[in-house]
């Protein structure tokens, strides 16, 4: 199975780093940065398919950096990473911000059911961007 | 605030809104330090589970080092937020100033470091105990740094300063770095409110100065009134 490419945004660099670590060891292919400029610029310059962010980012809230990122890439499929579980996150995924949202502490197999299937609606967008030409643009 | 609720009226949602703040922080920064200790620990399984042997020694040391470090920090954490939750026990007290706002910096950072605003202090460690109500005095401080934090750019900074200011102790808190635009208080907290919990405690607050600074000056007193 072709697993999911993964960028983590969270301020706590230690914690980015082990879940990476942790995602890689599943195979997945997962990369993390630690503030929301950083954030930015890895989806200009590079495609994303899932972004795991942490709401409370220094500078940039994550909701703000998720409307930031769709402006870029509006396939990327986006969890959020809260403290809490809240009326505003429900809120993100009815309005198609974001397509879930897991709370820290984070449990591994939860996580990568999530990114799963974000990486499903991921693939979806894609498809339905590129008209049913096939993944990626591709005829 | 004390054990029996005294505050007026008009001050005790600013009192939730300031004990719920404090908590929201307080467990938000606990929760990122187990949280990193579950998935450093996780990791080790992880590897042990893939390699069926401890082959990485020193790998396994760091990862106990990170565990002990981030407990640490935690129960510091915990320890200071005790304090802070025992200052409630009796309304008027003898307290070090400094004692009671380095409790309130530790736990008002987290917010901080959101805006990307930096805080610093300079106490003089010499200062005599004050008596009066720390409880309330960490109150109205909070708000006033909330006031200051709130005004400035990503980048800024906050000075708080004690010293001894006869006749009492002056606390400064001293907004640094670019501001932002279209003027305004912008702390949660109306400075009337804020002005009617000074009285409370025998402090005067005033603001002025080329760095519009906030001076609270704490009066001292012989006995607890």
């Amino acid at each position: 199975m072709n697993r999911a490419k993964v960028l983590l945004v969270d301020d706590e660099a230690e914690l980015a780093q082990t879940l990476v670590r942790r995602l890689n060891i599943r195979h997945y292919r997962a990369k993390s940065v630690y503030s929301a400029p950083e954030a930015l610029e890895a989806v200009s310059r590079e495609a994303q398919e899932v972004m795991v962010i942490d709401l409370h980012l220094p500078g940039m809230p994550g909701n703000d950096l998720a409307r930031a990122v769709r402006q870029v890439d509006s396939t990327v499929a986006i969890i959020m990473l809260s403290g809490q579980g809240s009326m505003q996150t429900e809120n993100w995924i009815h309005d198609g911000l974001i397509v879930d949202f897991v709370m820290k502490p984070v449990e591994i197999q939860e996580l990568t059911k999530k990114i799963d299937r974000a990486k499903n609606e991921h693939d979806a967008r894609c498809v339905r961007r590129d008209g049913g030409r096939g993944k990626h643009g591709q005829a | 605030m004390g054990v029996e609720n005294t505050g007026r009226p008009d001050q005790i949602h600013y009192q939730k809104l300031f004990m719920g703040t404090i908590l929201a922080s307080f467990t938000h920064e606990l929760r990122n330090r187990l949280a990193v200790v579950q998935e450093v620990s996780g990791l080790q399984q992880d590897i042990i589970a893939v390699d069926r042997t401890v082959r990485d020694l020193s790998g396994l040391v760091r990862t106990l080092r990170s565990v002990d470090e981030h407990v640490g920090n935690a129960l510091r954490l915990i320890s200071v937020l005790s304090r802070f939750a025992h200052r409630l026990d009796t309304e008027m007290s003898f307290f070090r100033v400094q004692e009671v706002l380095e409790e309130l910096i530790e736990l008002v950072k987290r917010s901080a470091d959101e805006k990307r605003v930096g805080l610093e202090t300079d106490f003089d460690p010499a200062l005599p105990p004050v008596s009066g109500d720390p409880a309330r005095l960490q109150m109205l401080v909070f708000f006033l740094l909330d006031e200051s934090l709130c005004s400035l750019e990503q980048g800024g900074s906050v000075l708080v300063r004690i010293t001894e200011h006869a006749p009492g102790i002056m606390i400064r808190i001293i907004p640094r770095g670019p501001r932002h635009t279209g003027g305004g208080s912008g702390g949660r907290c109306p400075r009337d409110i804020l002005l009617s919990v000074a009285g409370d405690i025998g402090a005067e607050v005033s603001t002025g100065g080329v760095e519009q600074e906030t001076g609270v000056l704490l009066r001292r007193r012989e006995h607890i009134p």
